[in-house]
């Protein structure tokens, strides 16, 4: 993993990427005990662009030069597939601006803070991201008020607050 | 306290237990737990293949 980190790291010094964050299950794991998860999901910010759609190629191609293999949707370096997702929605944005800066082997890199992981897992809305928000809560690795203000923020309140009350929603689903 | 509720207890305590020692280790190391994780699945999936491809071999033999 520490091979994409620092072709992440070195995007940025290139200026190909603004910044980045990891997020998904790579960066709940900085947080909780290890989770099965195949690839890592590295959000970046892309340079300002008088492009009408900002377009993922130049960073695609700047990570196969370092030597990342290109594998369907991700790059791969040694085992690990990387995919490389944009700040698609302003609570992405938030995370990314926020991220925590950490070390993974005397290389620096960033993660999403918890509240911003566990509502990003509220926001998808599969099975396994509400699990995720459980595990959050039960390792008390996010503190509830910080949560809350981001999901008022972003118009999550009511699904943290269904949440709260009723894990599953009836349903395999969790909540909608 | 019956033999039902001491399993339930002990159980829980290795739970717990299990999760505080998961919970201690460094991030490279719960990556390359995650790591070895996904070496064995794909152990297992490329296992399950070759039994199902044998088995499709002998049905079509037999």
């Amino acid at each position: 993993m520490k091979a994409a980190l620092e072709a992440l790291n070195r995007l940025v010094a290139d200026h190909v990427i603004e910044n980045y964050a990891i997020g998904g299950a790579i960066g709940a794991s900085f947080y909780l005990p290890a989770m099965q998860t195949e690839d890592i999901d590295a959000f970046v910010f892309l340079p300002p662009s008088t492009e009408l759609f900002a377009t993922l190629s130049p960073v695609y191609e700047a990570l196969k030069a370092m030597g990342g293999e290109v594998d369907r949707e991700y790059i791969r370096f040694g085992p690990w597939p990387l995919q490389i997702l944009t700040d698609a929605n302003p609570l992405i944005a938030e995370a990314i601006r926020e991220a925590v800066d950490v070390d993974f082997e005397g290389t620096g890199t960033r993660v999403f803070r918890p509240e911003h992981l566990c509502a990003i897992a509220l926001q998808t809305g599969r099975s396994k991201d509400y699990a995720r928000v459980m595990l959050f809560l039960e390792h008390k690795e996010v503190s509830l008020e910080a949560l809350s203000e981001v999901a008022s923020r972003h118009a999550l309140s009511d699904r943290l607050t269904k949440f709260l009350n009723e894990p599953w929603g009836g349903s395999r689903e969790g909540p909608r | 306290m019956t033999i039902g509720e001491e399993k339930t207890a002990f159980n829980a305590r290795a739970k717990a237990s299990m999760q505080e020692y998961l919970k201690s280790r460094t991030w490279p190391e719960k990556i390359r737990s995650i790591e070895r994780m996904n070496e064995a699945a794909k152990i297992a999936r490329a296992a399950m293949r070759k039994a199902r491809e044998q088995e499709a071999a002998q049905a079509g033999r037999g």
